[in-house]
């Protein structure tokens, strides 16, 4: 596993504690990730996904 | 995503979905189409009142359609955080491609085609410790981390 890490709550250090929900999800199978986002990114993927158009340019709701 | 905490997954291959993870959704609300899975398609191919969109989607005509359509990826159970580990009112979903590639770019990870991303959120059970016994808390690991930077 590569070894990131971003300031802030964003963390992909694999030696970083985790906390118990995070720990979780990263012990599960398939997982190579699992990092908390922050607000910073939540926000731009909220936006984006105001923009998304599905097929037929029928609207979508995520 | 109203929640607490978002987690974030970059996964090779991961569980199957409990439900449906998206569906065609009219203006009134009722779902006139859904996901099918290949462990589900039994439950529709008897069935006479659906038609196929796709191979993985059905659509139910015999629902009228009023005022539009909409595709809704909908909030998917995700029962492996639950309130015995501290967390309430679980939802998870798939973003979309270009907020994938979003999320891999903010984080500093390289572009990967077999990967793909799960985003999952929740409120924290209140009062709950969901550090892990023996390896500190995170707020103390960062306590420390920033110490040692001090020092050196």
């Amino acid at each position: 596993m590569n070894v990131h890490h971003i300031p802030g709550t964003m963390s992909l250090d694999p030696n970083m504690p985790a906390d118990l929900p995070l720990s979780i999800v990263r012990g599960l199978s398939g997982v190579h990730y699992a990092f908390y986002l922050d607000k910073e990114i939540m926000d731009a993927i909220m936006t984006e996904e105001g923009t998304i158009v599905g097929s037929a340019n029928i609207p979508v709701d995520n | 995503m109203k929640r607490e905490a978002v987690i974030c997954i970059i996964k090779s291959h991961f569980r199957p979905p409990p439900e449906p993870t998206v569906v065609l959704m009219s203006g009134e609300c009722k779902i006139i189409g859904e996901e099918v899975f290949p462990w589900t398609r039994k439950d529709y191919e008897a069935r006479d009142d659906v038609v196929w969109m796709f191979d993985g989607f059905v659509l139910f005509p015999k629902i009228p359609v009023i005022g539009g359509e909409h595709f809704v990826m909908p909030p998917v159970s995700f029962p492996e955080l639950n309130e015995s580990n501290g967390c309430l009112d679980v939802v998870s979903c798939s973003p979309a491609p270009s907020c994938d590639a979003m999320i891999r770019e903010y984080a500093g990870l390289p572009v990967d085609t077999k990967l793909a991303s799960i985003i999952v959120a929740f409120n924290r059970v209140k009062g709950f410790d969901a550090s892990i016994p023996g390896e500190g808390s995170v707020k103390e690991h960062s306590l420390a981390r920033s110490h040692l930077r001090r020092l050196s």
